[in-house]
């Protein structure tokens, strides 16, 4: 072994030891929350069936009512974009913090391998000193931008956890008590409606045939109001996993952690699942 | 006083169970009302539906209003996060066009015009990856 070839060796030894001390960040956990969480947060069904509603009404209502179910209508196209937006922007902002714990997203080491061989082939320097430069370029390059992505992480967490969990507290709030409320206001209108032409009726045939539809007619409105309790819990299970998120965010890396953020992953997975069969 | 999200998804509720219970005693009632009196109750009935329909998207007015600003920080964060995938993608395409530039390095050397001509098209095309 040359002179030249044992200085190499050194400060790389060196390195690989730190490497293997410090250990490359494995935040699948909280790639896989994001990436679920992403994608059951955008879940548009239930904005559609909230601008929806004035219309279903009109089904059961006389046409006295309708000027004003119009005007509520209308009302709620123009709400229509600000609650998408809503889960546009946590989808997006989901999708960041996915990409950010993505380790493919620091792994340079096939660029490196590359770079190697091309100095080497075009006789820069012999293959041997370019192999132990691109492992050493490996080492440094890995340290470098694993710990600048774990800061970028605590930093974008820690700014975003404050509006995130008032965003979602909002949009929580819309979806228990306006996209609920509209499924209580379909019962009682579905119920006053059927009741009404029962009480009116003398046919005792037609009585039971209104009465078969006004069951069809509520068991929808509960299969609706199973998606919106799923999607709720969908929501809670987002908050309180990136709340987890900002309390631990100087020990991002802790199994811990990173065991808790992977079991609310499941969940999600889970829930995303069930409200995918519901509608 | 200013009407809140909370306030307005409140007076939607007392709207419905007022409905409700309006028509309750339709029903309970049905044989001692007269036919007027049924058709009354019956319009004040939609009309309380529909008055909590309209609360219940004032509401919401309320609570998308309420979280406008959140939004926005929740957006500048985004676009943050966004500009850090970017430069972790940026080191990878540094590497790339250091690499095209060995190759036309060692064609300058070589003093070939043809393979400079191709690194420079190699170098290039990496800094574009």
């Amino acid at each position: 072994m040359t002179l030249r070839q044992t200085y190499l060796k050194i400060p790389l030894l060196l390195l690989l030891g730190l490497s293997v001390l410090a250990g490359c960040a494995d935040l699948s956990a909280i790639k896989e929350f994001a990436n679920i969480s992403s994608q059951s947060a955008d879940y548009t069904a239930l904005v559609n069936e909230y601008v929806a509603f004035p219309s279903r009404q009109k089904r059961y209502m006389p046409v006295s009512q309708h000027t004003h179910l119009t005007q509520i209508a209308a009302d709620r196209e123009i709400q229509k974009e600000r609650l998408l937006l809503r889960l546009k922007l946590i989808d997006e902002y989901m999708q960041a913090l996915g990409h950010l714990a993505a380790d493919d997203l620091v792994n340079y080491d096939t660029r490196i391998d590359a770079l190697g061989k091309a100095v080497s082939d075009n006789k820069f320097a012999d293959p041997q000193e370019t192999g132990a430069f691109a492992d050493m370029a490996k080492v440094l390059t890995r340290a470098a931008t694993d710990a600048w992505r774990k800061n970028k992480i605590k930093e974008l967490v820690e700014a975003a956890n404050g509006p995130l969990q008032i965003v979602i507290k909002n949009l929580k709030q819309v979806v228990d008590e306006g996209f609920g409320g509209d499924t209580e206001t379909e019962k009682a209108t579905v119920q006053t409606y059927y009741r009404t032409l029962v009480m009116k009726s003398a046919d005792p045939a037609g009585i039971e045939a209104v009465k078969e539809w006004e069951e069809v007619r509520l068991a929808r409105i509960t299969e609706r109001q199973n998606s919106i309790r799923t999607y709720s819990q969908i929501l809670t299970k987002i908050s309180e996993a990136h709340q987890k998120l900002y309390d631990n965010r100087h020990e991002i890396t802790s199994k811990i952690l990173l065991s808790q953020i992977q079991q609310y992953a499941k969940d999600l997975g889970k829930l995303y699942k069930d409200i995918k069969s519901i509608l | 006083m200013k009407l809140t999200a909370d306030d307005a998804f409140d007076l939607s509720k007392q709207f419905r169970d007022a409905a409700v219970s309006l028509g309750n005693y339709r029903f309970d009632n049905w044989d001692d009302l007269t036919n007027a009196q049924r058709q009354d109750l019956e319009d004040d009935e939609w009309s309380l539906l529909n008055a909590s329909s309209d609360m219940i998207t004032k509401a919401v007015g309320l609570a998308l209003d309420e979280s406008e600003l959140s939004l926005s920080e929740l957006q500048a964060s985004t676009t943050k996060a966004k500009k850090a995938i970017k430069t972790l993608k940026t080191v990878g395409q540094v590497i790339g066009v250091a690499t095209a530039l060995v190759g036309l390095a060692a064609a300058i050397i070589s003093k070939d015009p043809k393979a400079v001509a191709n690194n420079a098209k190699l170098v290039y095309a990496a800094s574009k990856a």
